[in-house]
């Protein structure tokens, strides 16, 4: 009987030694303008708040550079738009430099600044009309990307009627970044998912992580399983507005100046979450073959789902599946 | 004598049980996360969690109404500015998620299969 009762506080003492990391998740909706999760597993509650805080913490830091309304007192975005003077923030400077090479390498389909046009588009969001379509051609007059200057860690405006807008690249970079700090921070397992935006980092204690990817009208298309691959979604249903009966959605086309029209949805699976984001909004604005080479030259996987709802895949995206 | 020599034997048995009990305390864990839940959250905090099996209706801070109905979940009321949220169609599966941004609410579905739905 003593034996008995011995091998049981054993058994009982072994399995609480091993404490199985467990799963916290936490929600902030005052970022990027929308929606950011982040997942991960950890040994307690504590250990679980301090990453959170260190996530929040570096996401809102870059929220406050790349947002175009902005009002904080940080430099960013929103001061260059105005013509202010400052001290540029290495951020700022380095996606403005990678936005001038994605304009380059996606001819033209990626342009951050297309400011003007997207303002205007904004604006008639809000108030729930449409673009006037003079006032359109007038604005993408002031998107000229070789007017944006980068000397000395700054970045200058040539074209005072021109706005930059980080609205395609910065949360995609911005988890990126937010990733890599929580890495150097102790982090072991996670997946910060920023707005459609997700970077994976280790596995779940059952494997892989699973991202849903959505079917554009409605339920589940298909389940990607990825660990430390970042999955990123552009879909014409994410957000959008309607008028007289007819929905327009929120990736305009840099040469039509309205919504692109060749995808319901692409899905994008790289190595690193900015570049995932980049492409993912030039493959929605891209005919299959021009996105198929784009894509093959980043060694990124692929799926696109077409307005009839057939689906188009790069070679390696099935083994994600 | 005879008895002496067996009772190492005894021991290293013991032990192994021991082990085996810890080991099925340890996987019987991990086997806990059944059953479907809708979770609610207001500015990022836990507002409520739901079984999506039994049907309800939610108030969340007057500001968005859930109803949970035959295994779905919807926003049927807001007040917020788009809408957008009770134009949302109805989410059952683990992963989706609907999300009233004006007013900082999100509903999920959670346990089992994807841990994201983008």
């Amino acid at each position: 009987m003593k034996r008995l009762i011995a091998v049981l506080a054993a058994a009982v003492i072994f399995a609480g030694c091993a404490a199985r990391p467990e799963r916290y998740g936490a929600v902030y909706t005052d970022l990027f303008d929308t929606v950011t999760e982040f997942t991960a597993y950890c040994s307690s509650r504590e250990e679980f708040d301090r990453l959170s805080g260190i996530c929040y913490g570096e996401l809102k830091r870059l929220h406050e550079i790349f947002d175009i309304y902005s009002e904080s007192e940080t430099y960013g975005a929103a001061s260059l738009n105005a013509g202010k003077e400052g001290d540029c923030p290495a951020e700022l400077y380095e996606l403005t430099e990678q936005g001038i090479n994605w304009h380059s390498l996606t001819g033209g389909r990626l342009n951050i600044a297309l400011g003007s046009v997207l303002s205007l588009w904004h604006d008639c969001r809000e108030k729930g009309i449409l673009p006037d379509p003079d006032e359109l051609r007038s604005r993408a007059g002031h998107c000229d990307i070789g007017k944006i200057k980068l000397e000395g860690g700054r970045v200058r405006l040539e074209d005072p009627e021109m706005s930059l807008d980080f609205g395609a690249v910065a949360k995609g970079y911005s988890a990126q970044k937010t990733a890599e700090l929580l890495i150097n921070s102790g982090a072991e397992s996670f997946a910060l998912n920023v707005g459609g935006n997700v970077i994976t980092y280790g596995e779940k204690p059952s494997g892989k992580w699973e991202i849903g990817i959505e079917s554009p009208d409605g339920g589940i298309f298909t389940t990607v399983k990825v660990a430390g691959e970042c999955v990123v979604t552009s879909g014409d249903y994410q957000r959008w507005y309607e008028v007289d009966g007819v929905r327009y959605h929120h990736i305009i086309d840099t040469e039509t100046l309205y919504p692109a029209a060749l995808w319901r949805s692409v899905t994008v699976i790289t190595d690193d979450s900015a570049e995932a984001d980049a492409l993912s909004t030039a493959l929605f604005c891209m005919p299959y073959d021009d996105g198929r080479a784009l894509a093959e030259k980043f060694g990124a996987e692929v799926l696109w789902i077409s307005p009839d709802g057939e689906a188009k895949r790069t070679e390696g995206f099935s083994d994600y599946e | 004598m005879n008895k002496k020599i067996k009772r190492p034997a005894a021991d290293i048995l013991l032990i192994c049980a021991a082990l085996a009990l810890a080991l099925i305390i340890y996987l019987s864990g991990a086997k806990k996360e059944a059953g479907v839940n809708v979770e609610v959250r207001l500015g990022g905090k836990i507002y409520a969690v739901l079984s999506l099996d039994e049907d309800a209706e939610l108030d969340i801070d007057g500001k968005c109404t859930l109803k949970i109905e035959g295994g779905a979940a919807k926003i049927v009321k807001s007040d917020c500015p788009n809408g957008l949220c009770a134009a949302h169609r109805p989410i059952s599966r683990s992963g989706e998620a609907i999300v009233c941004l004006p007013n900082g609410v999100s509903v999920k579905i959670t346990g089992g299969g994807a841990d994201f739905v983008i």
